[in-house]
């Protein structure tokens, strides 16, 4: 959308520091085509040259142009179109979701769609760097291993029937893009700009990384963990790879996952196999996983060093960027809220009594109190507040709010850990947007 | 004489195959390590021989990625300045040359800038 284009509705000028445009959006109609088929063919194809082309690419290819042309922006290489395949047919796996890019798909789901206690896979946000593994898209395990090597005394190639043997353990883990809240940042920063929905809670099932680990053995000389996946890189990027200290890797949480909600994995979300590190920042949880290399120093690859996925060591006014090395590599998330009821923009009528219910979340702490205010913090409420299903799931909250006068409210929560910590009011600022847990503003209108 | 040259003459054989299959080693590692370093990053073709910034910056973008994730964002000059550095350092777009770097940023400036 482009600057001026957006349609202004009533209180949008209050809400423009609530929420992106992309979110106030997500109604569905996320996915809009910059470019039509028709269009395209007439700017691009013209005689169907494009088409005779890529016919000898075989079997799938009609799909495959399909799904490229559906959307309208292609990439440079027509020979490599087939990686960029069936776009449209794993878009189709997540209704609803809000897309901020199509290639490579990354999409989050309005606050609202996220009210499930353990969230489905339909609605698990997708946040991908590279394409989408053919693997992953056939759902065919054959030929996967995983290879343990590095700093390990036998380094190993596991099948996933060799995977299985291991215990299994299940869990509900709160997943959460580093740069979920990124859209709230001001000045704004670079990005997919992530409103509040880039975050999930599933049930995995899969092995302790720990297990594994221990399976090879690790040397004295281990530090770090380093990840590797089967998605093919953007572009002349290096592999998307992020690792892990030892301590965490060793925990007994840190799983290589093969089922969420008890199937298979989505192919959006790592089929057949991916890391799930509870607490930390997601791109720890290694997704399409086929190789941990254990180091005997930090992972130095490009997505650990420089800004990526990295937070200033101390706090650094809005719009400035520190040097490299003033830059720490970002781990666990802090306290956090969301408020999946009531949807933002919600009508309702004075002195009815309104369900207000959301999730908490507190990285490596524990959530101990929510309170909601819906008259700019002025008064709060506190909120009941229950048991997560197990550590590093996230807890429930709700409580019910009403209204005497008509009028333009917004419902806050704001979530306490057990360390005294809670969530700000504005967003300290960081240049890449990372860990933002500002709290949650969710506009509603009381009519008479 | 004949013993010595054919000993070095196989010291030699040895090293060739030695550093060969460490080669060939070396190479199977980084292929491991860096599967499928793809091709992607192409300069894209551009059928006007002077396009203007809006074609230029949306072929360019559009070799890799989805325009959209640029449309999304409102950015300063410097922030648009650094996403391009690193587009032409570390993501393979090092075809861009320095005057249709500027060209592009100019335009992002004026199209996708702060509100």
């Amino acid at each position: 959308m482009r600057k001026g284009d957006q349609q202004l509705t009533l209180g949008d000028t209050f809400r423009g520091s609530l929420v992106d445009r992309a979110i106030a959006r997500a109604d569905g109609t996320g996915l809009e085509e910059g470019l039509s088929r028709r269009q395209f063919f007439k700017r691009v194809g013209q005689s169907g040259a494009v088409v005779a082309f890529l016919s000898p690419c075989g079997v799938g290819m009609e799909a495959a142009l399909r799904g490229l042309f559906g959307r309208g922006l292609l990439p440079a290489v027509w020979a490599d179109a087939v990686v960029w395949a069936d776009g449209d047919a794993l878009l189709a796996t997540k209704p609803h979701m809000t897309v901020h890019n199509d290639l490579p798909i990354n999409g989050e789901f309005a606050a609202h769609l996220l009210d499930d206690h353990v969230t489905p896979a339909a609605r698990h946000f997708v946040r991908n760097n590279g394409a989408v593994p053919a693997r992953a898209k056939n759902k065919d395990p054959q030929g996967w291993k995983l290879v343990v090597d590095g700093e390990v005394d036998t380094p190993l190639e596991l099948t996933l029937d060799e995977l299985k043997q291991l215990p299994a353990v299940r869990q509900q883990v709160v997943l959460e893009c580093g740069g979920n809240g990124r859209a709230l940042f001001e000045p704004k920063v670079r990005g997919n700009q992530w409103g509040h929905g880039a975050v999930a809670c599933s049930e995995w099932t899969g092995v302790r990384l720990r297990n594994v680990l221990e399976k090879a053995g690790l040397k004295s000389s281990a530090v770090y963990t380093a990840h590797y996946g089967e998605d093919q890189p953007l572009g002349k990027a290096q592999p998307f790879s992020r690792g892990l200290p030892i301590a965490k890797a060793m925990d007994e949480h840190t799983l290589i996952a093969y089922q969420m909600n008890g199937d298979d994995l989505p192919a959006l979300n790592g089929y057949p196999v991916r890391l799930i590190v509870p607490g930390w920042i997601g791109s720890c949880s290694q997704k399409w996983l086929n190789r941990i290399w254990v180091r005997d120093q930090v992972h130095d690859s490009q997505k650990m060093s420089g800004y990526s996925y990295r937070v200033p060591a101390y706090p650094v006014e809005p719009g400035t960027k520190p040097s490299k090395a003033d830059m720490v590599i970002a781990t666990a998330w802090r306290i956090k809220s969301l408020i999946s009821s009531p949807q933002a923009n919600a009508q309702f009528l004075t002195e009815k009594s309104i369900k207000v219910r959301g999730h908490a979340w507190a990285g490596e702490e524990t959530v101990t109190q929510v309170q909601v205010s819906t008259d700019f913090g002025i008064h709060w409420k506190k909120a009941k507040l229950m048991q997560p299903a197990n550590p590093y799931a996230w807890a429930h909250w709700e409580t019910e709010m009403s209204f005497s006068e008509k009028g333009y409210y917004e419902v806050w929560a704001r979530a306490f850990d057990d360390k005294g910590n809670a969530q700000p009011f504005r967003q300290p600022w960081n240049p890449k947007g990372y860990l933002g847990n500002v709290v949650h503003r969710v506009p509603v209108m009381i009519t008479a | 004489m004949n013993a010595c040259r054919w000993l070095s003459c196989l010291v030699l054989l040895i090293g060739m195959l030695c550093s060969s299959w460490l080669f060939i080693a070396a190479s199977e590692k980084k292929q491991h390590s860096q599967e499928a370093d793809s091709a992607l990053v192409q300069k894209p073709e551009i059928a006007d021989e002077n396009p203007g910034p809006d074609v230029l910056t949306h072929k360019y973008c559009a070799a890799c990625h989805s325009f959209r994730l640029v449309e999304a964002q409102r950015l300063n000059r410097a922030t648009w300045e650094w996403v391009m550095e690193d587009m032409v350092e570390k993501f393979g777009a090092g075809w861009i040359t320095l005057d249709e770097q500027k060209f592009i940023i100019d335009y992002l400036v004026e199209h996708y800038g702060p509100e």
